[in-house]
């Protein structure tokens, strides 16, 4: 799967949500976006869920960072 | 068909908790509506049957209200597909809050017992099961939710604010029960600390620095100091040792004056320094938990001013000065947040119609800031002439109960126009869909 990677650290809100929104938009099924935030995009999830997408968020401690990746449902 | 009806109820997300943060503004002019009716007596002991019905209207019409609707948006996503009901359940527990609120608001008023029960059959059930289902949420989700631990205490001390007051609305009910007055110093602290403190607290962490570019809130200002809070309330309510109690409410007064300085200090070092309604609800809410914590140190302590009732003054600050203007600040971030989301959504996932051109109203566009201004700074004087009414009587009280008026008519204003911006976006989406 092709990886395509966004940071959305220190961004004002909503500003990191829209700019996941425009990435997802243009996301081919054989692709994946990580991305990576300061804090866990709760609100995305429910939009990820609706939409048919996949995700998997992991906190790096260490960076004091997540990492969500996303891709299309059925991979 | 009503499409703007049917727009509402495709979104979830937005009506859901939005239902709870409108009704918070109309128990504010029922607040208002009693201290004009009193007339000031309410301002001489926090004891009277209007002062009770005040401090109710707001924590529980108010304050519990955008809570409940907040953490009824977070439920469903924490809880994944395990909770599918939760916004039919957000429908009931809304009604069941409302009416249940109501009752005890007039329970109070009135100092009839009937209603009392009422009250308490409609609000005791709703607020355990709700705190219990956030505490279970929250554990089943595991370590995803970084403010859960925060969140579930909060609902613990939510509970248990609730059974301590449902044992007090009973000393009102039943003949055969006690009403022991010095029980409700334990149901106030854990409701203001336990509950409230510790839920803003929680949610802080990740919402100042998110909506108000602020620097990160050092990590022993989240969970640590949420834990000690707790602790602390557990200890002053199981030993009952007057000293002890002494050392409990100066160290619970030293961790609260230290979290309202550092959150000013971060308020302060914002990155963009452009003006912010929030932030200027945030500072006034902080100033007035410094003063509210300090105002309870000196009248614990047996101090007085010119022979008035000071813990009055306590509530004044710590209500509807720190809760109600951090949660106002929030819902104007919250709300056009929730309006532009639920817009841009199925524009920017391609749901419409192809080739054709939509706008998404930008977040600052959702609602007037010259409006917030003008809420704000009726907010700002009500807060003034509430205090201002405990040492002057009669002018000053009904301008004060103005104040309190015109600020939440403009807030529910504000957010109806929020509303209603958002059905307007979503007919011209919805009729091409």
């Amino acid at each position: 799967m092709k990886k395509r990677s966004l940071d959305v650290r220190g961004l004002e809100a909503p500003q990191p949500l829209e700019r996941i929104l425009e990435v997802l938009a243009t996301l081919q099924v054989d692709e994946q976006l990580d991305v990576t935030h300061w804090r866990e995009p709760l609100l995305l999830y429910p939009v990820l869920a609706e939409h048919g997408w996949k995700y998997r968020a992991e906190y790096d401690e260490r960076a004091g960072t997540w990492l969500i990746s996303i891709w299309k449902d059925g991979h | 068909m009503n499409l703007a009806a049917l727009s509402l109820e495709k979104a979830p997300r937005l009506w859901t908790p939005v239902r709870f943060f409108i009704s918070a503004p109309v128990f504010g002019v029922i607040a208002a509506t009693i201290v004009f009716m009193d007339g000031g007596q309410l301002f001489q002991s926090r004891w009277s049957s209007a002062s009770l019905a005040v401090v109710h209207a707001f924590t529980l019409g108010y304050i519990a209200m955008v809570m409940l609707g907040a953490l009824f948006q977070m439920l469903p996503v924490v809880m994944g597909a395990a909770l599918p009901q939760a916004g039919r359940i957000a429908v009931v527990a809304h009604l069941v809050m409302t009416a249940g609120t109501l009752f005890l608001v007039v329970a109070f008023l009135l100092q009839e017992p009937a209603l009392f029960l009422v009250a308490i059959a409609l609000l005791v059930p709703l607020l355990v099961l709700f705190g219990a289902g956030v505490i279970v949420a929250i554990f089943r989700a595991g370590q995803t939710l970084t403010t859960g631990r925060s969140v579930q205490l909060a609902a613990l001390g939510l509970v248990v604010t609730v059974v301590m007051g449902a044992w007090l609305a009973s000393g009102h009910a039943f003949a055969a029960v006690p009403l022991d007055r010095s029980f409700t110093n334990d149901h106030a602290a854990w409701g203001f600390t336990g509950w409230i403190l510790v839920l803003v607290i929680g949610i802080s962490g990740q919402v100042v620095p998110m909506f108000l570019t602020t620097p990160q809130y050092p990590k022993y200002a989240g969970k640590g100091l949420v834990y000690m809070l707790v602790a602390l309330l557990c200890a002053g309510s199981l030993v009952p040792l007057r000293e002890f109690q002494q050392l409990v409410v100066v160290l619970t007064s030293v961790l609260m004056l230290a979290w309202a300085v550092l959150t000013l200090y971060l308020l302060g070092r914002r990155r963009r320094k452009r003006f912010d309604i929030t932030d200027r609800f945030w500072r006034v809410g902080m100033l007035c938990l410094v003063l509210g914590t300090g105002t309870n140190l000196y009248a614990y302590f047996g101090g007085t001013v010119a022979g008035a009732d000071i813990s009055v003054a306590t509530g004044i600050f710590l209500l509807p000065g720190f809760a109600v203007s951090v949660i106002n600040g929030m819902l104007y971030k919250i709300v056009p947040f929730l309006v532009w989301l639920n817009l841009r959504v199925p524009v920017v996932m391609g749901k419409l119609k192809p080739g054709r051109k939509y706008y998404t109203p930008n977040i600052h566009e959702v609602i007037d800031v010259q409006r917030m201004k003008l809420q704000f700074a009726f907010h700002v004087a009500g807060l003034l002439l509430l205090v201002a009414s405990i040492f002057l009587e009669g002018i000053t009280v009904y301008a004060a109960a103005t104040a309190v008026l015109v600020s939440s008519l403009l807030l529910l204003a504000n957010l109806c126009h929020a509303v209603r911006l958002y059905r307007k976006y979503a007919r011209q989406t919805i009729a091409v869909r």
